[in-house]
């Protein structure tokens, strides 16, 4: 599993991560695009996961 | 099905100087439609009316999100968001679920009551930092 340490360095971003969640294979501040980069590196089923601001708190 | 929480940190501020280290009910699923698939995490949010993704997720499942049928939603400030809806399915665990889903801007993918709620009996235990998910019967 990626630790949340390494997600949070992409903050505000979608990370791609590969199939079985143990790497990160993309990321970028537009799903579509961390999308298309992790197929790109032939990761055909990534696990998209929106890393949000640790800058406050959240109500969704 | 059990689900662990996600962690989370929120920095320093005045109300919090020292921060915070907290957990959110965040659970892996997959949307489906036709033949396209999209794994992603999203939040389990007892708050949201409907089960709510990103424009991009629509359109990694085929859709133009727009031309769905048009709806509003209200965050926290009351102010109003055009939401486009979609009929998808939704996998989690083993259980695939249909959902007349919504779709908005870069919003974070939330599970709400229409479309999860109604289909589960939803445990949200904070202390084990565990979700549980048991499948309503009459669904």
């Amino acid at each position: 599993m990626v630790s949340e340490k390494e997600l949070a360095k992409h903050e505000n971003q979608w990370v791609a991560l590969s199939h079985d969640e143990k790497r990160i294979v993309a990321a970028d501040k537009s799903m579509s695009k961390a999308l298309a980069k992790a197929r790109k590196k032939g990761e055909k089923h990534p696990v998209m996961h929106m890393v949000l601001s640790g800058a406050g708190s959240y109500i969704f | 099905m059990k689900f662990p929480y996600r962690p989370a940190a929120i920095g320093k501020s005045e109300a919090f100087p020292q921060g915070l280290k907290l957990h959110r009910p965040i659970i892996r699923v997959t949307l489906m439609h036709g033949d396209q698939s999209l794994d992603l995490y999203a939040v389990v949010d007892s708050g949201a009316d409907h089960c709510i993704f990103p424009f991009d997720a629509a359109k990694a499942l085929g859709l133009d999100p727009r031309t769905g049928k048009k709806g509003v939603m209200y965050g926290i400030n009351r102010q109003p968001t055009d939401v486009f809806f979609h009929p998808i399915e939704i996998l989690i665990g083993e259980m695939a679920i249909k959902v007349y889903a919504g779709f908005s801007g870069n919003c974070p993918p939330l599970l709400g009551q229409l479309g999860f709620f109604e289909y589960f009996e939803v445990r949200l235990n904070l202390q084990k930092q565990e979700l549980e998910l048991k499948p309503c019967p009459s669904k």
